[in-house]
């Protein structure tokens, strides 16, 4: 009996598969790539989301256009608190209303006045490293995210990272039309502070 | 087993695409700046601070400490002469006297001879009173004050009562008073001195 001579497939290299595989990779590689060039502090910035509590802050950022900021630091706690002094005679509205003129008399800054501010609190980070400071930042939905994203990238940019931060959506028009705002004095630890309140509430 | 050439080529120019990208990825990467370098996805928690979840209700922003008044003796008015409670002890080691002073609202001590007991002892009585009239204290605080010098005593040898004092109304509530240093006597420990409301 005569055996059957096997037949041997010819091998070859499948042309399609391999062109697909060749552009998955690619695809891949680009978009690694892509994140790779990413700027560090854009995916390193952890953006928390706000609560329905009372806020704390050290100093307030509260972004208007593109072009102006309102800044509230410890300073204008004094300024609250003249104004409650002088004019406690005022109908608590009338108060409201003066305090909140007086303060975005002062308080509004240029860019360019934002910016020495800022440099002014990362040079007190950088001089006592102990110290913690607290910024929040507010910004209006039509203003760009990459003017917080700019500040706050200014902002951590300090040897012992004592400045955090946080941010919420608002208008300089919500703290203009605040329920109230007044000075409370709180004891914290050892220490008697004297606070701006403002309620939105 | 033989392959076309023209296959070979295909998988060679397909290989070579792959290399030169991997190759131009690779020198990419090598020039990036270490501060570029990204954090490991795993890493990024444990690396990078987390802020606080920034509330809406209201917002309080910290304002300046305030910094509290001490109640005290105050050293740097003109003329404060102290008592020497060595010499005291030498030359009435047996006295027992006690002054009711008023502390008004300037901080200026005052009292008169009904307001000082020390039946039989004269000498220690004028010692202690002629240092006492020269006392003021800080203005923060006013009402009686009233001082037991009891030298020979084992306990406490000078009781101060506080207990008549009370703010100066033109200070602000929430300035904190803090009661400091309130005679000005040399060589009394301070263990030998009660300060409290009685005696």
């Amino acid at each position: 009996m005569a055996f059957k001579k096997l037949k041997r497939h010819k091998e070859n290299v499948e042309l399609v598969s391999l062109i697909d595989m060749i552009f998955i990779l690619l695809v891949f590689f680009l978009v690694t790539s892509y994140v790779i060039r990413t700027p560090l502090e854009e995916r390193s910035l952890y953006i928390p989301t706000p609560e329905n509590t009372l806020g704390r802050t050290q100093i307030l950022i509260q972004i208007i256009d593109g072009e102006k900021a309102f800044w509230l630091d410890e300073t204008a706690s004094a300024v609250v608190s003249s104004i409650e002094e002088e004019f406690g005679y005022l109908s608590p509205e009338g108060l409201r209303t003066r305090i909140l003129n007086t303060l975005a008399e002062n308080n509004v800054y240029s860019f360019e006045r934002l910016q020495q501010a800022m440099q002014g609190l990362k040079s007190r980070a950088q001089r006592d490293p102990a110290a913690r400071f607290f910024v929040l930042i507010r910004c209006p939905d039509e203003v760009p995210y990459a003017s917080v994203l700019h500040l706050i990238t200014f902002l951590m940019d300090t040897p012992y990272r004592n400045i955090r931060y946080g941010c919420v959506a608002g208008r300089l028009n919500d703290i203009l039309q605040c329920k109230k705002i007044y000075t409370v004095t709180e004891d914290i630890g050892s220490r008697r502070l004297k606070n701006i309140r403002i309620d939105f509430q | 087993m033989t392959k076309r050439p023209s296959q070979i080529l295909w998988a060679a120019a397909a290989l070579a695409v792959v290399l030169a990208f991997l190759i131009i990825r690779a020198v990419r990467l090598w020039r990036i700046p270490y501060e570029s370098l990204t954090i490991a996805p795993e890493d990024q928690y444990e690396r990078i601070e987390i802020p606080p979840r920034p509330g809406v209700r209201g917002l309080v922003i910290t304002g300046p400490r305030i910094m509290p008044l001490y109640f005290a003796v105050d050293l740097a008015r003109a003329g404060i002469q102290p008592l020497d409670w060595a010499d005291l002890k030498n030359r009435c080691p047996g006295a027992d006297v006690r002054i009711k002073c008023r502390v008004d609202e300037k901080g200026n001590l005052r009292f008169n001879k009904e307001d000082v007991r020390m039946e039989g002892f004269t000498e220690a009585g004028t010692i202690i009173q002629n240092a006492m009239r020269t006392w003021a204290y800080r203005p923060v605080k006013r009402g009686t004050l009233s001082f037991w010098f009891n030298v020979p005593s084992m306990g406490k040898k000078l009781k101060i009562d506080m207990q008549g004092m009370e703010r100066v109304p033109s200070i602000p509530e929430h300035v904190p008073i803090i009661d400091g240093q309130l005679h000005y006597i040399l060589g009394l420990p301070a263990q030998d001195i009660e300060v409290g409301s009685g005696f």
